[in-house]
């Protein structure tokens, strides 16, 4: 994990991102014969969000989730904030280069929606009792124009997202709205803060699933429609790296696939 | 930065600062006894100097701005380390009445500050420095955010949750808008920002604005005991805070080298003459030393040590000139303003 501090820094941080971007090049050309799913490599991935008739998702031991393939996400990049600088660095920067994997699966019962996430973690931060507390957190981002891939800090005014965050000391993820850097919205209306969770923390992994209904509650979802694909995007907060914000890790834009 | 069209102000005399604490009690009955993640937090507290502060080692945390660049290297604080865990009294097994089983001899903090470590708001009260009763000293510090003019946490948010009103200057946290990231927690350098752990939200002192609003004063100053505050415009010349800061000139800024511009003014503490180290007669040398204020306050963010030490001198000598003609039955707008019998003398607004 790399962070920046003051001009110097940022140059010396810009060689280490062109260096890494060759690094990534190889990397790309070594794993392009594995498959999308299951692999780990440079390209747009593709979750499938199986149909299982009946599937209770939120219940990590359901037979359903057995139908469901996983996806390997590469959380890849890495944004922060300058403590001697001034504030928050432009997201759509590159980023600096991040070796953290989440793993995706998704399912549905013709609806409701589950996103699985399974994600190693070396230390579970599932409060922010203290001042310097910061959850353990999972974000999925999604353009309202389903297939369009929007600036993936936030999208833009013109092209909006919508955002389903986890964190582990909330008592239910949180239906977000955003359309461009420093505008997310948890949107207002109680309908659409209609999401449920599981999580679990053991042995240095998190389980967590995340449920929402199919149909959109109001305009501030997106709707998850069976046969139709939708740009995601996802992010991931260490907690006990005091992550938040735009301080985090972040994935590019893959593709859900709903049965 | 949005054009402010009149700036809220606050002086403190800490001449006349009792340490009875009764602004602290006034703002937490006001604003922070809503909910448990408030109990630990004084919006307005009394620190002794020399001494650590609340929250503990504050001054040499971090944040504010170095030639003119936004710091955020500051740490977290944390709340029963740094600011002491709120705490009740075990009053129910000390009391005969009120059910009480009178099992206890004393009254105990519980949970009780505990450990090498332990810390409160008010931990290091009237200890000062120096030895007795040659130099022994201390002084009261009563601080508040100070709404500053380049604010520190308005520049930290990235969420632009914090702003500053162009109505009247006064500082705030749009509880609505902030998602608690807490760079506004890193960002000012007197940490005057709190971590609200059960609201999930950063708070901080509102400068009382529902009651400026109706131009009542911040209920801080009217409780003030020692009738120690005055609070008004930087730009009206009839009001004290005017006459205190810009024309009779004896008020400072604390800390002004963190950059931000605070509104708050201190008048610096007279104190008695020091004994020599054999107990003999008394020296020219203040109690307090004047290094010491120095290091505390001043006018701006480029004044060096010694310019800061002949501000404290000559404020001194306004001060003691401005006595000695009452004393020889003058009189003095200056002592007149200090005196402040009436709500009305410390509140223009």
């Amino acid at each position: 994990m790399y962070s920046f501090k003051g001009a110097d820094a940022m140059k010396n941080a810009i060689r280490t991102c062109l260096k890494n971007i060759l690094f990534v090049a190889v990397l790309a050309v070594a794993v392009s014969g594995m498959s999308a799913m299951g692999g780990s490599g440079g390209g747009m991935l593709t979750i499938t969000a199986v149909y299982v008739s009946g599937a209770n998702g939120l219940n990590p031991s359901d037979p359903g989730w057995s139908s469901a393939a996983e996806v390997s996400i590469p959380i890849n990049r890495f944004i922060d904030f300058v403590e001697g600088g001034g504030g928050m660095m432009d997201c759509n920067m590159m980023g600096d280069m991040l070796n953290r994997t989440l793993r995706v699966k998704a399912l549905h019962n013709g609806s409701t929606m589950y996103i699985r996430y399974t994600l190693s973690d070396a230390t579970q931060d599932a409060s922010v009792g203290d001042t310097d507390l910061f959850g353990d957190a999972i974000a999925l981002e999604i353009p309202y124009a389903r297939t369009t891939t929007p600036p993936i800090c936030m999208g833009s005014q013109a092209d909006p997202v919508n955002i389903i965050m986890w964190r582990g000391d909330l008592a239910a993820p949180q239906n977000i709205v955003a359309g461009g850097i420093g505008t997310v919205q948890v949107s207002p209306d109680n309908a659409s803060q209609n999401l449920s969770r599981y999580q679990a923390y053991s042995k240095g992994v998190w389980t967590v699933i995340v449920a929402r209904p199919m149909t959109a509650a109001s305009s501030n979802q997106i709707a998850f429609t069976r046969g139709l694909s939708y740009s995601i995007a996802f992010a991931n907060w260490n907690g006990s790296n005091t992550e938040r914000n735009g301080r985090k890790g972040f994935s590019s834009w893959h593709t859900l696939a709903v049965q | 930065m949005a054009t402010i069209q009149k700036q809220v102000r606050m002086v403190f005399d800490l001449n006349k600062c009792l340490g009875c604490h009764t602004c602290t009690m006034a703002c937490k009955s006001m604003w922070t006894d809503r909910n448990d993640g408030q109990m630990y937090m004084y919006w307005n507290n009394v620190e002794t100097h020399p001494g650590e502060g609340y929250p503990r080692g504050w001054e040499n945390l971090g944040g504010g701005f170095v030639d003119g660049t936004l710091q955020l290297n500051s740490p977290l604080p944390k709340i029963v380390e740094s600011y002491g865990a709120a705490w009740e009294y075990n009053y129910d097994q000390v009391l005969k009445t009120g059910g009480g089983d009178a099992t206890a001899t004393h009254v105990v903090p519980v949970p009780a500050p505990d450990g090498s470590s332990a810390y409160s708001s008010n931990w290091q009260e009237d200890i000062g420095s120096g030895t007795n009763p040659n130099d022994s000293h201390y002084f009261y510090l009563p601080r508040i955010c100070n709404h500053c003019t380049n604010p520190a946490c308005v520049a930290a948010c990235p969420r632009k949750a914090v702003y500053k009103r162009e109505e009247d200057g006064i500082v705030l946290i749009d509880q609505s808008r902030c998602r608690g990231y807490r760079y506004c927690l890193k960002g000012c350098p007197y940490k005057k920002i709190y971590w609200n752990p059960e609201e999930k939200k950063s708070q901080k002192c509102i400068f009382c604005y529902p009651r400026i609003e109706q131009k009542q004063g911040n209920f801080c100053v009217t409780q003030c005991a020692g009738r120690i505050r005055w609070v008004g415009y930087a730009q009206d010349t009839n009001s004290n805070v005017y006459k205190l800061v810009e024309k009779w000139r004896v008020g400072l800024r604390l800390h002004p080298e963190f950059g931000t511009e605070p509104n708050t003014f201190y008048i610096p503490p007279l104190s008695p003459p020091t004994f020599s180290s054999t107990g003999g007669p008394i020296t020219n040398t203040r109690r307090i030393p004047v290094s010491t204020l120095a290091n505390l306050f001043g006018d701006n963010a480029s004044q060096t040590q010694a310019q800061r030490e002949a501000r404290i001198q000559e404020i001194f000598n306004i001060l003691e000139t401005e006595r000695e003609k009452v004393r020889a039955g003058g009189s003095s707008e200056l002592v007149d303003i200090l005196v402040s019998k009436s709500e009305a003398d410390r509140v223009q607004l």
